[in-house]
């Protein structure tokens, strides 16, 4: 009964007129990001974050708008990928499979509508199970020491390189390059390391700068070589309508999926992108006994549009109770959090209840907002697909460049978002995933403090490094986390797909 | 091929990486650890995977940009980086518009139509984070005298 008091509170927090706003600007910038082939969620994310510094937002209303963007972004990234057989994030490829054909049949009205129910009850099923289980998974990570926080992190390397891009190798390779570049400036006993005497990199590569650099510059380049001009066509849309027959046949596929994001979602490494097709996958064994799945089925739609937003929610958990992200996305999040001075860990919810209880009202109210926004509003969303790139795109250069800009304003920073935009450049031509290297950013000055601390307690002496039982588990997962990259080697070919058609955008 | 010339250029940054790291000076107030090992432990960490790629079974077949387009990729680059220069000394509002012009171009926006989107995009911008959001845009070391 202690939580729904909390959960009073924390709407009472939610309620509030500044956090209202942030919410609805949150899932309104996240569907029309999403929505967007080539931003995701992660640049725009990455570009408020100085921005929201510069006006200076307290931090639960900075939160609710990440998380606004985050979770919103996987409501609006169904809309092009039905319309226009385009995706807007990596993880609406599987609605892409059922969603398209059926706008081909002029059905794409009801495929939205399925896709913001479905959406919506993935979205909304998933808070529950972050108000739940965050609470409770913070009570046992108390017991996380330096040494277990250390294993931690590689376990979440090894695993998203494993398992974002296909290629376990290159996933590999980013993440050292990540950490090689979190190395840059001042270490914890004010060392300075790869500085070469210049001042201003001191402070080291600024996650901001390296991450919209990265993923924003860098699709700029690889937008240029898709420009083939033209306005893009949309089907006829139908009514934005589903039947009850529809919901009825669909409603355990949502429930099923729903269930399977959010545990997906709280692995690390395993995002939005596998949760949707592993729930695409296994409803098509369960449900598809006429063989309709991939020709316009309905509930092709549901199961990967339930589970990508189920899978957000669920990346929560590890972010705010154990303050290790397991993607890209929260892990810029976790940047902002500790610029924030607000250190995520097993702490985090007890210490800052208003906080998290008011992140968990604005979700139940920002799911609802994304439902009256992606059901009879959608309309509105669609003539956006219609601006042009030579619009666009400037457009959000100007916007990058403004937001890095007003950070520190030194054009330096302008200089190092642009090496590291040709940097993303040829990673993503020689497919290396993007993913990795942010999250190795964030997390590798946090890796190495609590290596350090850890032998600082024991004097040195290494084994203190294996010497509970939980961290000797998580040893134990990273081992095996070396061989899942051989497990998913049968879904090659939709991994493939996925790196072919988006890159790693999902983050 | 791309593999070993991957393999290769991530091998040599790795090198210079590791011998950077082993100039690191030892903190003054050290712990057991010390500054040094974690950025080794990055270079010895990379350096195997470098050599995989360089001397492992080739299989990445990137498609390159069609030739076609690299005119415009490399007039994308250098207007980003012209935009990073005049920045202060032109201002915000100058040196977006060149930069939106530019890159409205670059994905063959009607001329006309670029530079009024170009100008229309700075003069919105400037108003939403210039002065709305009160965020600092620089008005351009040149013009500094005219606005007292």
């Amino acid at each position: 009964m202690e939580a729904f008091g909390l959960l009073m509170d924390g709407f009472a927090t939610a309620l509030q007129p500044l956090n209202l706003l942030v919410v609805f600007l949150g899932v309104l910038i996240g569907t029309i990001i999403g929505m967007l082939p080539g931003i995701g969620p992660i640049n725009a994310i990455a570009i408020l974050i100085p921005i929201s510094f510069a006006l200076g937002l307290p931090p639960t209303a900075m939160l609710i708008l990440f998380s606004g963007i985050y979770y919103g972004s996987q409501y609006g990234n169904s809309i092009s990928t039905i319309l226009l057989n385009v995706p807007g994030t990596a993880s609406a490829v599987a609605t892409a499979l059922d969603g398209y054909p059926l706008a081909q049949k002029g059905r794409g009205g009801p495929a939205l509508a399925m896709s913001a129910i479905a959406s919506f009850i993935g979205g909304t099923l998933s808070v529950i199970g972050l108000m739940l289980f965050a609470p409770v998974l913070a009570q046992w990570a108390i017991r996380f020491g330096p040494a277990e926080y250390f294993a931690l992190m590689i376990f979440t390397f090894t695993t998203l390189s494993a398992l974002t891009g296909g290629n376990f190798l290159k996933g590999l390779i980013a993440t050292g390059v990540g950490l090689a570049i979190a190395t840059v400036g001042l270490d914890l006993t004010n060392v300075a390391r790869f500085t070469f005497g210049q001042f201003r990199l001191y402070d080291g590569f600024d996650f901001v700068v390296v991450t919209i650099g990265l993923f924003a510059v860098s699709e700029v380049f690889t937008l240029i070589e898709q420009t083939r001009g033209g306005q893009v066509a949309v089907h006829r849309m139908g009514r934005v309508m589903i039947t009850l027959k529809e919901f009825t046949s669909s409603i355990w596929v949502m429930l099923r999926s729903s269930l399977m994001g959010f545990l997906v979602g709280v692995l690390p490494g395993a995002g939005a992108t596998i949760a949707s097709f592993l729930a695409y996958t296994t409803e098509q064994r369960l449900v598809d006994r006429e063989g309709t799945f991939g020709k316009g089925d309905i509930r092709g739609v549901a199961a990967p549009e339930s589970a990508n937003n189920a899978s957000v929610s669920g990346a929560m958990i590890p972010l705010l109770t154990l303050g290790v992200p397991g993607s890209g996305t929260t892990a810029v999040m976790l940047g902002a959090l500790l610029a924030l001075n607000l250190s995520p860990g097993p702490l985090f919810i007890t210490r800052n209840a208003d906080l998290f209880w008011g992140l968990i009202a604005s979700m139940y109210i920002g799911n609802v907002m994304l439902l009256i926004l992606n059901l009879p509003l959608v309309g509105l969303f669609v003539r956006i697909l219609l601006i042009p790139r030579w619009v666009l795109v400037p457009g959000v250069v100007a916007i990058a460049y403004v937001a890095v800009y007003s950070a520190t304003s030194s054009p330096f920073d302008l200089y190092a978002m642009t090496a590291f935009g040709v940097l993303g450049y040829f990673m993503r031509k020689l497919s290396f995933p993007l993913a990795p290297v942010v999250l190795a950013v964030v997390l590798g000055p946090m890796m190495e403090v609590n290596l350090r601390r850890a032998l600082s307690l024991s004097n040195g002496d290494w084994s203190t490094l294996y010497g509970t039982p939980i961290a000797i588990g998580l040893w134990i997962m990273i081992v095996v986390s070396l061989f899942l990259p051989f497990v998913f080697k049968r879904r090659k070919p939709l991994v493939a797909k996925v790196v072919r058609q988006t890159d790693d955008e999902e983050g | 091929m791309t593999d070993r010339i991957t393999g290769a250029v991530l091998l040599a940054f790795t090198l210079w990486y590791g011998v950077m790291a082993w100039g690191v000076p030892r903190g003054f107030f050290s712990d057991p650890l010390g500054s040094r090992p974690f950025p080794l432990a990055v270079a010895f960490f990379l350096a195997p995977l470098a050599l995989y790629l360089l001397l492992g079974r080739p299989a990445t077949r990137p498609t390159w940009a069609p030739r076609g387009t690299w005119p415009a990729l490399i007039f994308a680059l250098v207007a980003f980086v012209v935009y990073a220069a005049i920045m202060e000394p032109l201002g915000f509002a100058v040196s977006n518009t060149i930069a939106f012009f530019a890159l409205s171009l670059v994905f063959r926006a009607p001329p006309l139509k670029g530079a009024i989107a170009a100008v229309v995009a700075t003069a919105v911008i400037y108003v939403l984070f210039g002065i709305l959001l009160e965020l600092y845009l620089p008005t351009g070391e040149l013009f500094e005298g005219w606005f007292g």
